[in-house]
């Protein structure tokens, strides 16, 4: 990591989760202790797209991952107090991103799926799909379903025209996006990157993909759906949340995907970020407790070795495991706790969900 | 600043198997179009593809046992171009080389869904079919990044696996990407590319609908025209291109001769509409100028410019109505063609598989044609080089991509030694 990273600024934040759909109410009931867990899947009840997107009418082109995309966004840029076009040049605002895996409500495409069965064994066939089923898909559907276009979209209603990076489809994925926004601002290639990560594990597509990879096998762990954005500064600006004080990531070893379960790859994880951020006096972490009820136990056990009686708080618990929203989730959550908690020097956040790398990140005031 | 060359690469395409084969199709303006194959098209509005050659899987799967459960082709095409740029040498990646490759949209095994609800689909009994871990593989649709992770673990590589779904634009920036990153510092080598396949019943039905292909099927390998008058609509196709760049000194030490040098990248978001392009290419247009900063180059300095140019009728006027901006009075002297148009639009694998092609162009001193170009559209009045490739020394060349969403993408590449 560079070591220059002390220098890069959170100026602006949104949070769109079960727990809230702005930061302040999400991080309230976070810290509250009486907001229930989540259960079975984590929708968000209260989001309504055509109060939260403006204007609405491209509403419609929209899969539910690309509503919150946009809504986070725009919430986030709003709170930066940046306006792209007026006081900073459109095409000098980055945009980095994390999504998740493109997914159909399931429930979208079964008439497509009727229309295109063989008649002798009702199994799929290619003729029958392109005489019948074709028809019966919605045109709309291939900008639903292209993961690149959650922030392709949100670029276009904030007016952003700047240099661009989306990741997928893990909750490391979108992390990949924070860390090369702080290179970036670091170089000195940019001096403002919008950074966020969109995900919706809750339509039936998605649901039944976490079955097959095996997920869903042994653990309790809850799908959600999200998206948060935060605002990266070289500069601090008046009012900024917190600085990014180190950020570490480890490969994730083992067979295809899965939960990180390499006890000693965590531990140089947690231990190289704390000095990495030259041993800052940590007063919260944020684990990545999700429901999987190994790694669950091995990174508590490990917390609790390496930072002996600091507090823990566990939002996918709450939140559902949101997998590529799930990072900026609790980085926005994290910010709005410097804001209600005075005493909080350092939070550490752990990212433990299933993909390609675990990381590690220490924010400070 | 450190220097980020090019020494090996690795191609599948729909008009060769390997690298060197593809050079030469490009430089004969071979056209790789047929009529799909891998299932029966007949009902279709668009039958037209660029579909890559038959190939011998067996031997992959002999050396990457984890493929024997995988169908989905972009992941074979992917491991191909692998093979093709690295397999042949022993102790080529060290261990922190990253991983940085890019392609557009996970293939969606909508077969599997009748298989295991055959007749009126029915969620509940899929779902609860596939509690069976038997029946699990092959999976619905396999995570963006299988492909790199499998190449992480069989090469025991500890540097980041960087999966980059934007679309069109995808494996341009992640060359793009890869080379701000060695020139940094921060890594000395770096896989990057692209791997992609449409040619499904989804994918190719979904983009039919769409609007975007044309669909005279009695067109044929003439069925995409970038830059002409009667120009209908892009092609879809599928390959894979994999480049090895790294850090020039890193790779000297090591006796490798770089092949290509990259000097500059930029992107930018369009921020106009869902599915079209801007018509004045605004955004691509400051892509170039941004890339050619980053090169620190002027527009003068630019021999070849291979385009986006898919044949549609928005992105080819709009491409060209950018290049005039950008380029100015040196515009008309520019040769610009279109790999596409011999072997259709490759999406998330097309900026890798362009790339490759431009860098065959800078070795061996020539620039591919635009085939297909037959009546000249007065919006599109550049050198487009119709028909015939053209022997010319090239130095520096320019790489444009452009996708669904507004994204653009622009690299420049140098000849190595200069």
């Amino acid at each position: 990591m560079a070591e220059s990273e002390k220098m890069t600024f959170i100026t602006g934040i949104s949070h769109f989760s079960r727990l809230g759909t702005d930061s302040l109410s999400a991080c309230r009931n976070l810290l509250s202790g009486t907001f229930e867990t989540a259960k079975t899947v984590a929708r968000i009840e209260d989001f309504d797209p055509r109060k939260k997107i403006s204007p609405p009418k491209g509403i419609r082109y929209m899969s539910r991952e690309t509503m919150l995309a946009v809504a986070a966004s725009m919430q986030c840029v709003s709170d930066s107090g940046l306006s792209p076009g007026r006081n900073i040049r459109q095409d000098e605002l980055a945009f980095f991103a994390g999504t998740g895996s493109s997914g159909i409500d399931i429930h979208e495409i079964t008439p497509m799926l009727d229309g295109s069965c063989r008649e002798e064994d009702g199994r799929f066939c290619p003729l029958e799909f392109g005489r019948t089923g074709l028809s019966r898909l919605n045109p709309l559907t291939s900008f639903k379903i292209l993961p690149n276009m959650p922030p392709s979209v949100a670029a276009i209603y904030n007016e952003i025209k700047g240099k661009n990076l989306i990741f997928n489809p893990w909750e490391s994925s979108a992390l990949h996006a924070f860390e090369e926004a702080v290179f970036e601002l670091c170089s000195g290639r940019e001096k403002a990157v919008l950074c966020g990560g969109s995900d919706d594990r809750t339509h039936s597509d998605s649901l039944i993909t976490l079955r097959e990879y095996g997920f869903m096998d042994y653990s309790e762990m809850v799908p959600g759906e999200g998206s948060s954005y935060v605002m990266l500064r070289s500069e601090p600006g008046d009012d900024h949340y917190c600085s990014v004080a180190a950020i570490r990531s480890v490969p994730v070893t083992g067979a295809d995907f899965n939960y990180p379960e390499d006890r000693g790859a965590v531990r140089k994880l947690i231990r190289e970020c704390l000095e990495g951020s030259g041993s800052l006096p940590v007063d919260l972490v944020f684990d990545s407790r999700d429901g999987n009820a190994r790694c669950d136990r091995m990174q508590v056990e490990l917390l609790h070795e390496i930072l002996p009686g600091v507090r823990l708080l566990s939002p996918k618990l709450y939140t559902g495991n949101c997998f590529a929203a799930s990072g900026f989730l609790h980085i926005s959550l994290a910010c709005q706790v410097f804001r209600q908690v005075p005493e909080i020097r350092a939070i550490l956040l752990l990212f433990l969900g299933p993909g390609s790398e675990m990381y590690s990140v220490v924010l400070k005031r | 600043m450190k220097r980020a060359v090019i020494t090996r690469i690795g191609v599948i395409s729909p008009n060769a198997v390997d690298y060197t084969g593809f050079v030469s199709a490009i430089f004969e303006g071979r056209s790789g179009l047929k009529t799909i194959d891998y299932f029966d098209a007949s009902t279709f509005l668009c039958r037209i593809v660029g579909q890559v050659p038959e190939v011998d899987r067996n031997s992959l799967m002999q050396k990457y046992p984890e493929l024997e459960s995988v169908q989905d082709i972009k992941v074979f095409l992917a491991a191909f171009a692998f093979e093709d740029a690295l397999g042949k040498e022993e102790g080529i990646l060290e261990g922190n080389c990253a991983i940085n490759l890019g392609t557009s949209l996970e293939s969606f095994n909508i077969a599997k869904l009748l298989d295991l609800s055959p007749n009126s689909f029915c969620l509940e009994k899929y779902t609860d079919a596939v509690r069976d871990p038997a029946l699990r593989k092959p999976f619905l649709q396999l995570p963006l990044d299988y492909f790199s992770n499998m190449v992480r673990r069989h090469f025991r590589l500890n540097g980041p696996a960087f999966l980059n779904c934007s679309a069109c634009t995808a494996s341009t920036q992640s060359i793009g990407h890869s080379f701000h990153m060695i020139r940094d510092g921060r890594y000395s080598q770096v896989i990057a590319g692209g791997f992609d396949s449409m040619l499904n019943p989804l994918g190719l039905g979904g983009f039919s609908v769409l609007g975007a292909l044309c669909t005279d099927n009695s067109l044929g390998t003439r069925a995409i025209k970038p830059f002409d008058l009667r120009r209908q609509g892009t092609i879809l196709g599928e390959g894979a291109a994999v480049l090895l760049l790294e850090e020039l000194d890193f790779a000297l030490s090591r006796g490798r001769k770089p092949i290509a040098e990259v000097i500059g990248y930029a992107s930018t978001f369009d921020a106009f509409k869902i599915s079209k392009p801007d018509p004045d290419g605004n955004g691509i247009g400051t892509c170039m100028e941004k890339a050619l900063a980053d090169a620190g180059i002027s527009p003068d300095m630019v021999d070849y410019i291979n385009a986006h140019g898919t044949g549609t009728p928005l992105n080819d006027s709009s491409e060209t109505a950018a290049i005039r901006r950008v380029f100015r009075k040196h515009a008309d002297g520019i040769p610009v063609s279109s790999i596409k148009s011999m072997i259709g639009h490759t999406i998330g694998a097309s900026g890798a598989i362009e790339t490759a092609g431009v860098v065959g162009m800078i070795q061996k001193g020539f620039v591919s044609p635009t085939i297909n170009l037959e009546v000249r559209d007065p919006e599109c009045d550049l050198d487009y080089v119709p028909g015939r490739s053209r022997k010319l020394e090239i130095r520096t060349a320019v790489k444009n991509s452009s996708g669904f969403g507004g994204q653009n993408a622009v690299l420049v590449l140098r000849r190595y030694p200069d």
